[in-house]
């Protein structure tokens, strides 16, 4: 590693630290990299909070408020564990004022450019997705009080989040009535492309999502 | 017992001795300047496209209004600015300062005081912005978070034009740091983390195995920038290509340090990345992740490429010739 300079340094000019200033600056050293190394760590020891290691937990814990603060909280899952179907999401708006209805899609190409503009809107339905809570709790769900007030919660937010992009919509387009639905895009696995010789954006790839029901799993 | 005891203090000498090295050793800005001046642009593009949409991410009705966002971090200790602001004319104004600050930021200006706030803005952009954030966020705002750390604007920036002004003729050779070599070393340390956490994610998942998973992501309709779908007659290339990501990416914090090892490490975080960039039109991720790459390239080679003023460059070069000193103190220089 060349990151040893030979370019000007001078004793007394402030270059070397003292043996007390690297001292402490080890101990931050120490306590940052604890909480940039332990959150993705508590991401892949304990999916579900509150479930997984306790030391993953406890350290995470005691860092909360530098890791919340310095924006550290993050899992690094990037198209894991298995790269899944895009989540779209489809605004059908309805008009007071004899206006035909208009359906908006997020994201959208042709709407959102640059790239980048697009790739947030994509994100906006992804995470509306992501925090999807079902309308009708499981059974499993409904005989554990811990796992029903944590679905309440869920659903809250979840509801919180939809009505949000519901008046969003409402109010920039002067809609009387917004009905959203959630999309999946399915992936096609290789033999579709080769042997059927399908395309990645036929409509039957398409498929509406129930609000009352979880999405079965896979790509 | 004695011997026991030796071998345990020397075992310890040497890891104190290491640890000096590593974490305070001086290094040259050039490959900090470098990285400050992308992520810097990349900060104010991100920021600039904001701008096209502002009203409708960060607005009274926007797509999450103002107290969800803080709502879904209440009971944390997240913060920001934008929490208690929503009227358009507050908005324009706080977003065009942000510019401002970014662009001064990327030039190298005032560059102690822009990185802070440069810093402070993409965290706060992105505890508001909950909700369409990606990779891209977090890598770049780590990265904003280092170059406060050392002096990014030593080179490469208006500060150092202006310093040279003032000083009415060719400057000092910019100094090397110790703060420099901490930022450099935490950029690296953090992509270690990154990329490990990426890696054992995907061996969590049954695609990353079966050689499949690649295929995936390139028939994946809304991430798609370029159809390189054809790649479904080449099965064993795809495979290839799942099993090296994989791989590579879980070893990455263990071949980026040898010095034999680097250049592969880093050839392959340019093709997966550019990859990324081309064909999953993520330009703005896949490029971020480059950047943090940069933290591995040493100054020397950043300075041979960019110095092109001759004077500098000649001075440059006498630098790279001169023997190594040892710049510990003096305390520490009788460990040899």
């Amino acid at each position: 590693m060349a990151i040893v300079s030979n370019s000007k340094t001078e004793q007394g000019s402030g270059v070397v630290w003292s043996l007390r200033a690297r001292l402490v600056t080890s101990v931050l050293l120490v306590l940052h990299l604890a909480a940039v190394f332990f959150p993705p760590f508590a991401f892949e020891t304990s999916p579900v909070r509150g479930m997984g290691s306790p030391i993953a937990e406890a350290v995470v814990n005691l860092l909360q408020p530098y890791i919340d603060a310095a924006y550290l909280n993050h899992g690094y899952a990037f198209f894991a564990p298995d790269p899944g179907p895009s989540h779209l999401l489809r605004a059908r708006l309805e008009f007071a004022d004899g206006r035909e209805p208009q359906e908006i899609t997020l994201p959208d190409l042709q709407r959102h450019w640059p790239r980048l503009l697009y790739h947030r809107h994509f994100m906006l339905s992804e995470h509306l997705h992501a925090s999807f809570t079902p309308s009708e709790p499981i059974a499993e769900v409904v005989q554990d009080r811990l796992l029903a007030e944590n679905w309440r919660r869920a659903l809250r937010r979840y509801t919180a989040r939809k009505n949000a992009i519901k008046q969003h919509l409402q109010t920039k387009y002067g809609a009387s009535q917004v009905t959203l639905t959630r999309i999946e895009h399915r992936l096609l696995n290789p033999y579709e492309v080769a042997v059927r010789g399908k395309k990645l954006g036929e409509a039957d790839t398409y498929l509406e999502l129930s609000e009352t029901v979880l999405p079965e799993a896979g790509p | 017992m004695t011997s026991v005891v030796y071998s345990v203090k020397g075992w310890g000498t040497e890891l104190a001795r290491g640890w000096d090295r590593f974490w305070f050793t001086p290094a040259d800005p050039h490959t900090l300047a470098l990285i400050r001046v992308l992520t810097g642009s990349m900060l104010f593009y991100t920021h600039l496209v904001w701008a096209l949409d502002l009203m409708d991410f960060l607005g009274p009705n926007s797509w999450l209004p103002r107290q969800l966002a803080r709502d879904f971090h209440r009971g944390g200790y997240a913060w920001s600015h934008l929490w208690y602001v929503d009227s358009p004319l507050a908005l324009w104004t706080l977003h065009t300062l942000a510019l401002v600050v970014l662009a001064m930021f990327t030039a190298g200006l005032f560059t102690r005081i822009t990185s802070v706030l440069a810093w402070l803005i993409a965290v706060s952009y992105c505890h508001r912005l909950t909700g369409a954030f990606f990779g891209l966020d977090p890598v770049s705002t780590m990265l904003a978070m280092y170059l406060m750390v050392g002096p990014s604007g030593a080179v490469y920036s208006l500060d150092r034009w202006l310093a040279k002004r003032k000083a009415g003729g060719p400057a000092e050779s910019p100094q090397s740091t110790v703060t420099t070599n901490i930022a450099i070393r935490l950029i690296q340390l953090h992509m270690c983390v990154i990329y490990l956490f990426g890696g054992i994610s995907k061996m969590r998942g049954q695609l990353w195995w079966d050689g499949s998973a690649v295929w995936y992501a390139i028939a994946n309709f809304e991430y798609q920038s370029w159809d390189i779908t054809w790649l479904v007659d080449y099965p064993w290339l795809i495979a290839l290509l799942t099993h090296v990501t994989v791989i590579w990416e879980t070893y990455y914090c263990v071949l980026v340090w040898p010095k034999a090892t680097r250049p592969l490490t880093l050839l392959l975080a340019v093709c997966v990345h550019s990859g990324i960039a081309m064909f999953l039109g993520m330009i703005t991720f896949g490029l971020v992740m480059l950047f943090g790459n940069l933290a591995f390239i040493s100054p020397a080679i950043v300075r041979s490429y960019l110095d092109w003023r001759p004077g500098e460059q000649s001075r440059a070069g006498e630098e790279i010739s001169e023997p190594r000193r040892d710049r510990r103190p003096k305390h520490l220089r009788k460990l040899k």
